[in-house]
């Protein structure tokens, strides 16, 4: 981006949001727009330090969180970083992949042998494997993605993999309204098919957090 | 005194320029459809495909960047190296390469914009957060990003591409797409859809398209809108599901089955081609062009 | 704080209850000018103390407690904001404005209309200036916990802080 663009970018009620990473990459490298901005951005007279940072929320928030923590159902291992020494990521990766794929196999599987389900088949007492092996594999995934995002050594977060935790998170809620569906409606296929395709997705996040923090 | 004075400047100029850009103009001979691999991390990429049996790069880098450009028969490499990968506050690299346009070529990228044309070879890019815009001829294009934007055009082409958070959009004259994300939009216009296969989690698929005979057309989405436009002569069996986002047929598509809540089948002319759509909580439109 | 934190980590969700009484004000004050909306902003804070309850084991204290629990709200936040972005409208209606819970104003018509041109402001600078300028953090926290460069964090803040003094000065 030339001086030029950025200039005008800092000082025009119109310009583009989006830009802002080139605009942020030029001011970088570029002394003299370094200096342009600081010159044009006093220091004095910041009228949002005068707001208030503390602002109380409503009385019933907590039991509706409260309400949210003890409907969680935690199924599966909770990930502990001392019980994984190193960081052996790969056989990690692997063993998920290969569990997600033996999920992925026994829905497909069964989706094309058992017929689609007319009635509802909510079954809140009987365990539901797949369900509970996919939120295995989230719990797994979700601490993995966390290690990953500290960057070795530094205990700096990465910011690349702070942004795949976001979207990670974004697959989760995704994969807890498709369980919820299939607990009051039944494990039709479609929807079996959608968990699975969730769950590879979240998987594929976890594998792009790898790469990043290997590259 | 003088002296000292105009030396202390050249001293300081020669300190400047330190931090400035070189430009690079190499070229190497290269077979008329080799391969061609090229890497940049930060900066620009612009690849122009031309007549000539010669890989051509031009452009600025920054001084403590290398420009290695080798070509071992089939294979050209261009590679920009960086003396330290995780620090590229201060340098970058904006390249345009010349290459034959029958080349197959790789790109690969961390947050370099790409750009890309006139080329009919295959065609693979791998970005990070760098933007891709290709307007090719290629008749396979596979395109990766985890947040940068893909704009992708092309006439008759085979077309893969998946982003993570990055948005997608590929105009695409006659073709086949695979095209996946997970919270970026998708749209595709296309004027002869053999067929295709979108997916997305939290966005919007927006689909105006002529269906081929014969086209088989999934679109998955969890919570993302899915719009689907069609001229009003396509013939096709069209199966909507919804849980619990609302399905509008606006296309004058007969409803065959379906209880209208959750599914709604419907068909228009002699149901020669095959259309799935399904979401979670995402609405269904179809429109008629 | 940090042995409440400890008891949250091991399953005591009154330490854990403790943890939002301390920390839900600031944590409020940030989703709901992010959102500009109390309905959703309550969705985010839910979501953002489910989660942090979620992984209070992965928590390692590299940061401060508050700085990861903020980037976890910001992050949501940003999430829904980008899902939403076509049917979200912009700005403000003036009846959700003055549903907004802004306590002890010396100079309600000043700090309304402070708060309504932050809320006007575009999501990437809105981010910037709340965490640099109300919540005090440094451009390279920020940086962080947006996952974006320091120089695109600059960046957002002086066109926020630009955007801001001309709607004041309207």
């Amino acid at each position: 981006m030339s001086c030029e663009n950025v200039r005008r970018w800092l000082e025009f009620d119109d310009a583009d949001e989006t830009d802002a990473l080139r605009v942020g990459e030029h001011l970088e490298r570029c002394v003299d727009c370094q200096a342009f901005a600081a010159m044009s951005d006093p220091a004095t007279s910041l009228p949002a330090t005068s707001l208030p940072d503390d602002i109380s929320p409503p009385a019933d928030l907590w039991p509706q969180i409260e309400a949210k923590i003890q409907a969680e159902r935690v199924v599966g291992p909770t990930f502990d970083a001392s019980k994984h020494p190193g960081r052996d990521w790969q056989q990690a990766a692997s063993i998920l992949t290969a569990v997600a794929a033996i999920i992925f196999l026994a829905v497909v599987i069964r989706s094309t042998v058992a017929p689609v389900a007319t009635e509802s088949m909510a079954r809140f007492d009987e365990p539901n494997v797949e369900s509970e092996l996919a939120a295995a594999i989230e719990q797994e995934c979700r601490g993995v993605m966390r290690e990953l995002s500290l960057a070795p050594g530094l205990g700096v977060v990465d910011p690349r993999t702070v942004a795949l935790e976001a979207e990670a998170r974004e697959v989760e809620l995704a994969i807890a309204d498709t369980r919820l569906a299939i607990e009051r409606d039944g494990e039709e296929p479609k929807m079996m098919a959608s968990l699975a395709r969730l769950c590879r997705v979240r998987l594929r996040l976890t594998e792009h957090a790898q790469e990043l923090a290997r590259s | 005194m003088k002296l000292i004075r105009i030396l202390s400047c050249l001293a300081l100029i020669a300190a400047v320029a330190v931090q400035a850009e070189k430009d690079v103009n190499e070229r190497v001979s290269a077979p008329r459809d080799g391969e061609v691999e090229i890497e940049n991390i930060v900066g620009s990429i612009r690849v122009e495909g031309w007549s000539e049996n010669a890989v051509e790069v031009k452009g600025t880098i920054g001084e403590n960047l290398e420009l290695r450009l080798e070509n071992d028969g089939r294979r050209t490499i261009v590679l920009v190296k960086y003396p330290e990968r995780r620090d590229t506050r201060h340098q970058h690299a904006d390249i345009v390469v010349r290459l034959p346009v029958a080349s197959e070529v790789r790109i690969e990228t961390v947050s370099a914009d790409i750009e890309a044309s006139s080329i009919s070879g295959p065609v693979q890019v791998e970005s990070v957060s760098g933007g891709v815009e290709l307007d090719i001829q290629s008749k396979d294009v596979d395109v990766e990003s985890i947040s940068g934007d893909i704009e992708l055009r092309a006439t008759k082409a085979q077309i893969q591409a998946e982003a993570v958070s990055g948005d997608v959009e590929i105009h695409v004259q006659e073709g086949n797409i695979d095209v996946e994300t997970v919270s970026g939009d998708i749209a595709v216009v296309s004027g002869k859809l053999t067929g295709g296969d979108a997916q997305s989690v939290s966005g919007d698929l927006d689909f105006d398209v002529t269906l081929a005979k014969g086209c088989r057309l999934d679109i998955e989405s969890h919570s993302g809108d899915v719009d689907l436009t069609l001229p009003p002569e396509t013939s096709a069996e069209i199966d909507l599901e919804a849980y619990s986002g609302s399905m509008r047929n606006r296309v004058g598509a007969l409803q065959t089955g379906g209880d209208g809540r959750r599914e709604l089948d419907l068909i228009m002319g002699s149901g020669d081609s095959r259309v799935e759509i399904t979401t979670f909580s995402g609405d269904i439109e179809l429109r008629a062009k | 704080m940090d042995e409440l934190i400890e008891k949250a980590r091991h399953g005591d969700e009154v330490a854990f209850r403790s943890v939002y009484e301390q920390t839900s004000g600031r944590v409020y004050a940030l989703c709901i000018r992010m959102m500009k909306d109390e309905t959703r902003a309550v969705e985010m804070m839910q979501d953002t103390f489910v989660r942090v309850w979620q992984n209070l084991e992965t928590y390692r204290g590299e940061s401060a407690f508050t700085t990861w629990l903020h980037t976890i709200a910001i992050n949501a936040c940003l999430v829904a904001l980008r899902t939403q972005r076509r049917r979200r409208e912009d700005g403000m209606e003036n009846e959700e404005l003055e549903a907004m819970t802004v306590p002890n104003s010396t100079d309600p018509v000043d700090r309304i209309a402070l708060e309504r041109a932050i809320a006007a402001l575009p999501d990437g600078a809105r981010t910037v200036l709340l965490l640099h300028d109300i919540h005090g953090y440094r451009i390279d926290e920020i940086a962080e916990m947006t996952s974006t460069r320091p120089g695109t964090s600059k960046a957002h803040l002086h066109r926020a802080r630009k955007l801001l003094r001309e709607a004041l000065s309207r």
